[in-house]
């Protein structure tokens, strides 16, 4: 779903990815082609002649331009046509109410188009008004239906054959020069610079209208109405895909499944590779004109259905009629097909002699050999293809070899490999094999430099600067530790260790599974630093002993418990005099056990690597490992367990032990074994298509997968959805949800305040599957995270500011915390505000001696402008001087004798601005109020703060200077900070 | 509970409970979940398995199955190389660290293939402090010792272990799974059932085999046969068939008639709040129209909720009868 919005909604923009997504998935092309993929548009296989770059960049801009916006008008009206009431709905959507500005839908004038140009308008129109017809007459009398379909299925082909531009001669030259393949092309490069704002203005107005409509679809027209075929299991192997428009029967996402069950591919762009567009009902203009240029078959969905019964060999159970056009596209795709194995194989030529990463050559190779044998004899004879292609792929190996030696040679190595789990047997042996860390912003990159010049940067000659935390370009000089953060499963350890061997570094590993306490890492650590390994002297590689260590505290998240008490704090100060480089990891770095730690270390943060870097990976494995498991199925495990390699492994490897049983039942059953995040239950829980096959029992269970969240998820996303049915009672229907949800909240009240759990089934009810019931259909915008958690801590912190506003001011106010945040708050503010705003400098002494009489700290004067802030609404400070606030703070430092709270509230804010990981309790409570106030001068203060609560702590007076002004001078420091500024 | 003498049994351990006499010790023994069961049953003629998490309800075989697949790879070294702790062991942040490391460092002469095993049961109890600590010794001694967690909720399992696991997920048993085991251990036992009896006992136990088993001896144990009537007896509870039948005449829009039921199972003395957990649990099965059956769930949703508040008056199961007339009749 999301992903279909993003196609639409992105088009132009993100033209450059898109294709670079391209060509991240389908990696079966040469190289020499590839460097023309990344240039490109979303025609992406549109290679460019030469002649291209005489022609003007603006011309071409306009032209395309031209084309999108000739195109879209007519799709509108053939709309009209077709469906009147629900079109006369659609344009009502003014493209001005979107985008403000502009007054009037400008015509684009085409002075500089062509005649031919003119021409193919004329002809995509043409064919856009075939398939449109098509489909009218489909809907207008559905009890005709086998008529209708079988008359639209040879009409798009006609309306290819009568294009311009015949099949054949393009197909064999490959690189038809058609006029339009020149525009295109540098129309996509230049379309950011180039393009006048009028033009650009427009195109966003069309993208937008577009994406208007696909908001407003309607959903499937008859859904279920048409039987799916059954097909053999791979009978669309090889082919690919793209659906576009509303079907009739189905959902898009549906046929999309129902396509990659079958082993088809499904894009989502329209390129030379692709086999077949799915076209439904106001199906995409520019998805159709590109598919026609590329005379890429467009199919009905019934067509989409022919052909798989086609393909697994039922054709006959359909129809008389059929046969003809079925012929022709039979014959057509043959001929189409034998052009290409043939440039296949010299590709593949080419393949053999560059190297590349094994496991994605074994897909492609997979693919391709697939695709060469069956095709054109599936066409002749019919046949089922499956043996044939298994056979092939069987052979595959023998014929490759020198693509793959290593894994090969490393499973004779290692002959314990039979005891292996897989997540060891196919750990990654060097630097390159780990998944999603190719680059060279990668942070394996970072870190094997940052580690690589630790003793050069750390001789103790130079002291490098700290940086600027907001740096991009930091090579982490500075840092003597490194930390590793992010998610499970997807190789920080690995990562580390396979750098450090890299580098020839010996390594010391601490992990969960020791205790490091403090006396510990002072004591063993130490010890173990000046030790010098003699591993080089046992392997017998090494010449020398070896003097490089480093320090591997793995998991230090997981320093937890009375064993582990102060292990932070010496982690830190081990890390402070350091004659090592020292690795930290972790998961969370937003931890308040870890944040101390993090500004001691050089932060390298891991991300989940995409799905495609893990599928390729997972499929090398299943081809290693002999296990027959789909694309799509491997898609489903990654996705389930959140892009995590280290589970997908794993659920591969339990999968691979069905292999000889009854397949399809152990693999249907299978996904049940995953784990459901609240992102993919919410869709559960609103998604039509999932209802099917849920009972009521079914549904209540989502719930449960996480019911403290799993509700709150309902509630901020139910409006998202959009229900089926007629559209006028959505208004009903979003009622009756409201009201369940708020009989679950009532529900749920009962149950966290009395502790009365036996309600919880209920709750599932109320706050899950009526809504469900009630809103059932599909989603329309991105699943979100709830709102009401921010806006609960949120609510939380204002009310304990406004607590200790409360406190402060308590000894001449005798309101409660209720009244003093009403009626005290904006006035007071006001009256310090309002004479610094007016008279400058002048105003300070009225300022000071409103905030004297209610007893006011400096910091309260931040608390109060937080707390009368309404969204929207400037603050009030902000009409203030810098110099003006600058001298307020300097003479209430002067004046104002400190509070008894005043110290403590000082104090307080230094511990959390250091983040002393031993008060998390306090901390964790007061993190939000103290950061946004001092974030700024954070950085600035931070090793002198920590100086001073060392010296507090240890009571000793001589640092601090003066033990009876220990509190004005900690609040010294950060109006120096400021008034730096 | 000991075993009356009066069931004759000719197995030398008439004195377990039940539970523990019918206890599978063979994959095929297993009722339910038989995907799942079946794919570990290869890894345990195979070896190798990866480590693995089972999550589920109670009662549905996931300790069994940990067992049945530890007793079935390691055969007669089970008591060196199996080391289980569950919820009622010590499994605090130093056992972790020590006992179960130790127990990884541990050599134990095993086939090719075969692996030490630590069976961690209840493992959703474990502090997350434990948890943490388990990390890394799970990957470190991967190459000699695998470990099977088993837990109810798998959310309170820690992310990192999770990763480093193989999730399987156990659903309840389906009625038909647990009656056929129920018929199976009452003609073990020679016991007189009959079929509305075992039924009850299948409903009682809500998919949960253990339940089911337990209700089944102590039926048996008192009253010798199994009747309906007798296991209501034991597990007191509002009978369903009368609750599912006041729902049809409620749905039919006759509320004298659900009336009489009601009144029945109040004279009965059953507690409200039993009644109407009864009610909903029953209307969620029932057969009628699904829109129906929503806005009656609704209804008695809300009912429920003001019995917790202790409104647990005659006059609010009344109120109840009437709304959902009133939602038949509109519907």
């Amino acid at each position: 779903m999301q992903r279909g919005i993003d196609t639409f909604f992105k088009r132009l923009p993100a033209k450059p990815k898109s294709a670079e997504d391209e060509n991240g998935e389908t990696p079966s092309k040469a190289p020499k082609r590839r460097k023309a993929l990344i240039i490109s548009s979303d025609e992406d296989e549109v290679v460019s002649p030469p002649e291209t770059k005489k022609r003007k960049a603006t011309k071409a801009a306009s032209s395309e331009c031209e084309v999108v916006s000739a195109s879209e008008p007519e799709a509108k009206t053939v709309g009209n046509r077709q469906k009147p009431a629900l079109s006369k709905l659609k344009r009502h959507v003014d493209p001005t109410e979107l985008f403000g500005g502009e007054t009037k839908r400008v015509v684009v004038p085409k002075p500089k188009t062509k005649a031919v140009l003119e021409f193919e308008n004329e002809d995509i129109d043409r064919s856009l008004m075939e398939v449109d017809l098509d489909e009218s007459i489909k809907e207008t009398a559905p009890v005709k239906k086998r008529q209708s379909h079988t008359r639209s299925s040879p009409s798009p082909k006609k309306a290819k054959r009568s294009s311009p531009e015949p099949p054949k001669p393009k197909s064999i030259k490959s690189k038809a020069t058609t006029p339009r393949v020149k525009k295109e092309k540098p129309a996509a490069d230049l379309e950011s610079s180039v393009l006048t704002d009028e033009e650009r203005h427009e195109r966003k107005r069309v993208s937008a209208v577009l994406y208007q409509k696909y908001k407003n679809r309607s959903s499937c027209l008859n859904p279920g109405s048409k039987e799916i075929p059954k097909g053999s299991p791979d009978c669309l192997s090889g082919l690919t895909f793209v659906v576009t428009g509303v079907l009739e029967s189905m959902e898009r996402e549906e046929a999309e499944s129902v396509i990659k069950e079958y082993g088809g591919r499904v894009m989502t762009v329209v390129g030379k590779k692709l086999k077949y567009l799915v076209v439904g009902e106001e199906a995409g203009p520019k998805k159709l004109a590109v598919a026609e240029e590329l005379n890429i078959p467009i199919l009905s969905e019934d067509g989409l259905f022919d052909l798989i019964r086609e393909k697994s060999g039922m054709a006959k159970q359909v129809k008389e009629e059929k046969k003809s056009p079925k012929e022709e596209h039979g014959s057509e795709e043959k001929e189409r097909k034998e052009v290409k194995t043939s440039r296949r194989s010299n590709d593949k030529k080419e393949k053999e002699v560059t190297k590349h990463r094994s496991g994605e050559m074994h897909d492609v190779a997979k693919h391709k050999v697939k695709k060469e044998h069956t095709s054109p004899k599936e066409m002749m004879e019919k046949l089922n293809n499956v043996p044939a292609v298994t056979l092939k792929v069987k052979k595959e190996p023998s014929s490759q070899k020198e693509n793959y030696p290593s894994p090969r040679t490393a499973e004779l190595k290692t002959q314990d490999v039979v005891g292996m789990a897989w997540v060891d047997k196919h750990k990654p042996t060097n630097i390159k094999e780990i998944v999603g860390q190719a680059g060279a912003a990668s942070n394996v990159t970072k870190l094997m430099n940052w580690l690589s010049k630790w003793y050069v940067n750390h001789d103790g000659n130079k002291k490098p600067q700290r940086p600027n935390p907001w740096a991009k370009n930091d090579d982490g000089s500075f840092y003597k530790a490194a930390l590793l953060s992010g998610p499970p499963g997807i190789g920080k350890t690995t990562t580390a260790t396979l750098v450090v061997k890299e580098l020839g570094f010996d390594a010391v590993e601490f992990n969960a599974s020791d205790t490091r306490s403090k006396r510990l890492l002072k004591d063993e650590v130490s010890t173990l630093l000046s030790n010098k390994s003699l591993s080089g002297y046992f392997t017998g590689q090494g010449q020398a002993v070896s003097r490089k260590h480093v320090l591997i505290m793995d998991e230090v998240d997981g320093m937890a418990g009375n064993e582990d008490r102060g292990g932070m704090q010496e982690l830190i100060a081990l890390i402070k005099d350091s004659s090592i480089p020292i690795i930290c990891m972790c998961n969370d770095r937003n931890h308040p056990k870890i944040r101390s730690l993090v500004n001691y270390c050089y932060d390298l943060r891991f991300q989940r690597p995409r799905l495609e870097q893990i599928k390729g990976k997972i499929m090398s494995i299943c081809f290693k490992e002999k296990v027959k498991i789909s694309p799509a199925k491997v898609e489903e495990i990654i996705a389930a367990t959140n892009n995590d390699i280290r589970q997908s492994i794993n659920h591969i490897a339990l999968l691979s032990a069905k292999e000889d049983g009854s397949q399809k039942s152990g693999q249907q059953v299978a996904t049940k074994d995953l784990k459901l995040g609240p992102w993919e239950v919410v869709r559960k829980v609103f998604t039509a298509d999932e209802h099917k096959h849920m009972t009521l029992g079914d549904k209540s269970d989502l719930f449960f997968h996480d019911y403290s969240l799993a509700p709150l998820f309902v509630q901020q996303n139910y409006l998202q959805v959009l229900p089926q049915g007629n559209k006028s009672d959505v208004l009903a229907k979003v009622a009756a949800t409201a009201d369940a949800l708020s009989l679950g909240d009532l529900v749920d009240k009962r149950i966290r305040a009395n502790s009365a759990w036996s309600l919880l089934p209920t709750q599932a009810f109320f706050s899950s599957v009526l809504p469900g019931e009630h809103m059932c259909g599909h989603f329309t915008g991105q699943i979100n995270f709830p709102g009401w958690l921010g806006k609960n801590s949120k609510s939380g912190k204002r009310a304990r500011l406004a607590q200790e506003l409360h406190d402060h001011t308590r000894v001449c106010t005798s309101a409660s915390r209720l009244s003093v945040r009403l009626d005290y708050a904006p006035f007071l503010l006001n009256n310090i505000v309002r004479p610094l705003a007016k008279d400058g400098q002048e105003g300070v002494p009225a300022a000071l001696e409103a905030m004297k009489d209610y007893h006011l700290l400096r910091e309260d004067l931040d608390l109060l402008v937080e707390l009368t802030s309404w969204p929207g609404k400037k603050s009030p400070l902000d009409a203030v001087d810098g110099r003006v606030k600058a001298a307020l703070t300097r003479s209430y430092n002067k004046e104002v004798m400190a509070y008894s709270y005043s110290a403590q509230a000082g104090i307080k804010k230094k511990k959390s601005e250091a983040g002393g990981a031993d008060d998390l309790a306090e901390n964790s409570g007061e993190e939000d109020g103290t950061h946004i106030s001092s974030e700024e001068d954070e950085d600035k203060d931070n090793i002198e703060l920590d100086a001073l609560i060392k010296a507090k702590r240890k009571t000793t007076t001589s640092k601090s200077a003066g033990g009876s002004k220990k509190a004005s001078s900690s609040t010294a420091s950060k109006p120096k900070a400021k008034a730096k500024k | 509970m000991p075993e009356e003498p009066r069931i004759t049994v000719d197995d030398k351990r008439s004195h377990l409970p039940w539970i523990e006499k019918y206890r599978p010790a063979k994959f095929k023994e297993i009722v339910g979940n038989e995907d799942t069961v079946a794919r570990l049953s290869v890894f345990a003629t195979q070896g190798n398995a990866p480590n693995i998490i089972i999550a589920g309800p109670p009662g549905v075989g996931k300790t069994t199955t940990i067992q049945c697949l530890a007793r079935i790879l390691l055969g007669d070294s089970y008591k060196e190389a199996v080391l289980e702790l569950n919820a009622s062991n010590e499994r605090g942040i130093d056992v972790v660290r020590n006992k179960i490391k130790m127990f990884a460092q541990q050599k134990v002469t095993l086939p090719r293939g075969r692996h030490k095993i630590v069976i961690l049961d209840e493992a959703d109890s474990m502090t997350e402090g434990a948890q943490q600590a388990l990390r890394r010794t799970m990957e470190i001694y991967s190459s000699t010792t695998r470990f099977a967690l088993a837990c109810n909720t798998s959310e309170k399992i820690i992310e990192p272990i999770q990763s480093r696991c193989a999730m399987l997920r156990f659903t309840k048993l389906s009625d038909a799974q647990v009656l056929a085991k129920l018929i199976e251990v009452a003609k073990w036992e020679k016991l007189n059932y009959t079929e509305d009896g075992l039924e009850a006992i299948v409903f009682t136990a809500q998919g949960d085999m253990r339940q089911g088993l337990n209700n089944l001896q102590s039926t048996a144990q008192g009253f010798g046969d199994i009747t309906a009537e007798n296991v209501f007896k034991v597990c007191d509870e509002p009978h369903p068939k009368l609750l599912e039948e006041m729902i049809h005449h409620c749905a039919a829009n006759d509320i004298h008639k659900a009336y009489k039921i009601l009144a029945k199972l109040w004279k009965l003395g059953y507690s409200p709040e039993d009644i109407i957990a009864n009610i909903f649990r029953v209307c969620k099965r029932i057969n009628i129209d699904e829109h129906l059956k929503l806005d009656f769930i609704r209804e008695i949703g809300i009912t429920h909720m003001k019995i917790i508040d202790g409104i647990n008056s005659l006059l609010q199961l009344t109120a109840l009868l009437a709304k959902l007339c009133i939602a038949a009749e509109k519907h």
